[in-house]
């Protein structure tokens, strides 16, 4: 009877876990100077504007202490081509965290190639984030200006002082995805619960309408990495099982 | 053997006294919340000039000044626990007002009064960028608090 029971616990367990679809964390493995993981879609040439709508949801990292080498997250971006240090030349917005936070938030960064403040810079915003709730996230480029514009839910935020005409190099390019800096980091999304892209666009020129992403395949670096297109190449699914 | 008794009677009041005031202590510390120091006048100044190069301004309100600036603010403490409550904290807080103004951003955000509160010891991994040394990463973040509602409006890494 005992064990009838136990089994049956132990049934109804493993059912509620993949249902409710929990966290398939992994260990922390790689530390400072690893790359970034990834877990998405790109869309060249030449772009001048990336959109897109990204579901919240809860992010697991291995480590949450801290300071420590753990992070994930899930974002639009308009990027160049080239920096002193690889592809360190974009703008982005999303939501993601860090090790030892309290839970994800709203976010955007971006990078003139410097890799330094003021060129580079993070902004993190409260109040936005909220577990199964959509955002739209918008990185627009003015031929006007010269200057880029990142809006979170159509709201503007800060917007980098540099000119992208000068400090980037061409062609500029679109990506959308989720990413860890470490493989024992789970990108947004579980089995049960998956983190949605949708409305993805981009525009081929300043004054262009927005656009059915181009070129588009979806990548990942991970087989735990899924993903899977839900309407090609506007929208896809990622989410972490190991 | 009464003199032992008594000797033992006696270690264990002690012993009853420093756990009691130990645990008054450690009850206080909680009610006071997370330590945090106010800034000084020469951080005030590194840290509105390097929040200025990146289009944040924000003007110092003296302590004595905070209530003729029109505000009935929350509790130093209470934004202090917003802002080590969701990034955590490895070394203490440093804490100051002031009247804070982000141009162009939505909603807006004009001579708004705001706690500032520097947290150290983050590692603020760049989401785009690529090849990030442990040296290269920036370690400070700044909270921006709401002074009237205690919310956490937004958060920059500096240095």
């Amino acid at each position: 009877m005992l064990r009838v029971s136990i089994t049956l616990i132990l049934v109804a367990s493993l059912l509620t876990s993949t249902i409710a679809g929990v966290e398939a964390t992994g260990a922390c493995g790689d530390g400072w100077g690893s790359p970034h993981y990834w877990d998405g879609t790109a869309s060249t040439y030449q772009i001048f504007a990336a959109l897109g709508t990204i579901r919240d949801r809860p992010i697991y990292l291995c480590s949450e202490t801290v300071g420590a080498s753990s992070s994930a997250s899930a974002w639009a971006m308009l990027a160049g081509s080239g920096g002193p240090t690889g592809e360190n030349q974009y703008a982005q917005a999303g939501f993601l965290k860090l090790a030892g936070w309290s839970s994800p938030m709203a976010f955007e960064e971006y990078d003139d190639g410097s890799g330094a403040s003021p060129g580079w810079q993070q902004y993190f915003f409260g109040s936005i984030w909220s577990n199964g709730v959509r955002h739209t996230y918008k990185v627009d480029y003015s031929a006007v200006t010269g200057k880029i514009y990142i809006y979170i839910d159509g709201a503007q935020k800060f917007s980098p002082p540099w000119s992208p005409d000068t400090a980037w190099n061409t062609p500029w390019h679109a990506e959308f995805f989720g990413e860890t800096f470490d493989r024992g980091d789970d990108v947004p999304g579980t089995a049960g619960a998956r983190d949605d892209f949708t409305a993805l666009a981009v525009k081929h020129c300043p004054t262009c309408s927005w656009a059915p992403p181009t070129n588009t395949a979806l990548v990942s670096d991970q087989s735990y990495y899924k993903n899977v297109w839900s309407s090609q190449p506007t929208s896809f699914q990622i989410w972490t099982q190991r | 053997m009464n003199r032992e008794r008594k000797r033992v009677r006696l270690w264990a009041r002690n012993l009853t006294v420093a756990g009691a005031v130990i645990a008054a202590a450690a009850l206080w510390q909680a009610s006071q919340g997370t330590p945090y120091v106010r800034a000084s006048g020469a951080q005030i100044d590194e840290l509105t000039s390097a929040l200025l190069a990146g289009g944040i301004i924000v003007e110092f309100v003296p302590s004595d000044e905070w209530a003729s600036a029109g505000t009935d603010p929350v509790e130093e403490k209470t934004a202090v626990a917003a802002a080590v409550g969701q990034f955590g904290s490895v070394e203490t807080p440093v804490l100051y007002r002031a009247l804070v103004t982000a141009p162009g951003v939505e909603p807006a955000i004009s001579d708004r009064p705001m706690y500032v509160i520097q947290l150290t010891g983050q590692a603020l991994i760049p989401q785009g960028g690529r090849n990030v040394s442990n040296e290269r990463l920036h370690r400070e973040l700044v909270v921006f608090v709401d002074a009237l509602s205690g919310e956490l409006v937004f958060a920059t890494s500096i240095r």
